[in-house]
């Protein structure tokens, strides 16, 4: 199981702490949710554990080596994928340094997206693309995958579709992946991280968190009030 | 419209100075274009990527030489050339090989400044998957080009179409010379100095059906284009 761990990291916008300093060690295992309300820095803290942006201060590290000097061994999905102009295959093949058809199309065929290889990527749904954009992250067998809030904008049905496909990779891959559908979070997640202003303030089991919250924060946005 | 008729029949009559005008036109712009695109689309994509100080600067300077007065040029690259010339030596005044050298410095911009406006917005569109997997520069540029390959095609044909129409530059470092340096352009501004309309009226129904056809690949290109790009 991977190691992250963050020591006192911050990370700034515009000159100003906008999240941080963070303290925290967790082996990942399942699926780890961050929860928390809009603008807490959760995409920032998803960003910073991968490894995508370096820490303004502090560390982040994952089995003690630096985030950002492993990234490659992480994927990392956006909450809007970014889709080349190509068709589904290359798009699936690109963080491949050397192409390898075999991996491909089983991450071709894990998204059932085998039928759709040669289509440009722009004529997929906003379901398809999802899929697309989890087996291209799959396609270089990472540690880790990171996920941006993975169901937004979607419909219940293409909704399910990911969240049963996630939980299908969980036992293989830890995932690490924001969302705001609370039931959901419940349902999928054996750990979870409760972000608001910018600060961790709760980390742990997530039968706990939603059974007994400890931070008044995390009470008071479990029970759907304004943070 | 006789001088019409006239012209039609020399096109189509297969004259023999008539095709090594055109044959000569289409190769000096032909190998300007590719000479210009083979620095100018690189550095438009790697200036879509990398910011650094002076970076707007360059850009600005890169969209202002497109503005360059062809015959500006044609004297810089004349005074460069000629026998007293740094350049002198290697004998390149009068030659194809200085009219290709003074579109090149022409088209440059343009295919530059093009390719930057096309791959820019598309560099926005891609960086977080280039960050969040570490792509390295040079991939990156390569991605952006291929993938805005049907907006740099677009940006070579304006290339193409602005070194082919050009006169000013070519009259002055290649001088018009019968048999060797006359292009379409100079012909036609000779020949209707001298009265020789059939000839002039000729080339510039050439002239014009390229113009036309160019027109009809950017278009088809655009459309082809379209087709890979995502609606949100």
């Amino acid at each position: 199981m991977p190691v992250l761990s963050l020591s006192g990291a911050i990370q700034k916008i515009d000159g100003r702490a906008f999240l941080g300093p963070i303290t925290w060690q967790a082996d990942l295992s399942g699926i780890t949710c961050v929860l928390g309300p809009n603008g807490a820095g959760k995409s920032l803290f998803l960003a910073l554990t991968h490894g995508m942006r370096a820490p303004d201060g502090g560390a982040v590290t994952w089995d003690g080596a630096a985030a950002t000097a492993t990234r490659t061994r992480r994927s990392y999905v956006q909450q809007q994928p970014v889709v080349l102009r190509r068709t589904v295959r290359a798009n699936v093949a690109f963080p491949l340094r050397a192409y390898d058809s075999g991996r491909v199309d089983r991450a071709l065929i894990e998204a059932s997206l085998q039928d759709k290889a040669k289509s440009p990527a722009a004529t997929l749904s906003g379901g398809e693309l999802r899929r697309m954009a989890l087996a291209r992250a799959l396609v270089t067998d990472p540690q880790v995958l990171i996920l941006d809030e993975p169901f937004a904008g979607l419909d219940p049905a293409n909704a399910a579709t990911i969240e049963a496909a996630i939980t299908s990779l969980s036992a293989r891959v830890p995932v690490l992946m924001s969302t705001h559908d609370l039931v959901q979070a419940r349902r999928i997640a054996s750990q979870i991280l409760f972000v608001a202003d910018g600060q961790l303030l709760e980390a742990g089991d997530a039968g706990s968190f939603f059974e007994e919250p400890r931070d008044p924060k995390a009470r008071a946005y479990l029970a759907g009030m304004q943070l | 419209m006789e001088i019409l008729t006239t012209a039609l029949e020399l096109i189509l009559s297969g004259d023999a100075e008539l095709g090594q005008i055109v044959g000569l036109s289409l190769a000096v712009s032909f190998s300007a274009t590719l000479l210009a695109a083979l620095f100018a689309v690189p550095l438009g994509a790697a200036l879509a990527i990398v910011h650094f100080p002076g970076h707007r600067a360059v850009l600005v300077l890169g969209t202002s030489m497109m503005a360059l007065p062809p015959v500006v040029v044609g004297l810089a690259i004349y005074l460069l050339l000629s026998r007293a010339g740094p350049l002198g030596p290697l004998g390149l005044l009068f030659t194809p090989t200085a009219m290709v050298i003074a579109q090149t410095v022409l088209v440059f911009p343009i295919i530059l400044s093009l390719t930057h406006q096309a791959i820019a917005p598309l560099a926005r569109e891609y960086t977080p998957l280039f960050q969040a997997l570490d792509t390295p520069r040079g991939r990156q540029v390569c991605t952006l080009i291929w993938d805005a390959r049907f907006a740099v095609s677009v940006a070579l044909l304006a290339g193409f179409g602005r070194a082919l129409a050009e006169v000013g530059a070519v009259i002055i470092v290649g001088g018009n010379i019968n048999g060797l340096t006359r292009v379409m352009t100079t012909t036609i501004a000779l020949e209707t100095s001298k009265g020789n309309l059939t000839l002039a009226l000729a080339l510039g129904l050439i002239l014009v059906s390229i113009a036309i056809a160019v027109n009809a690949v950017t278009h088809a290109l655009t459309r082809l284009g379209g087709r890979y790009q995502v609606s949100r």
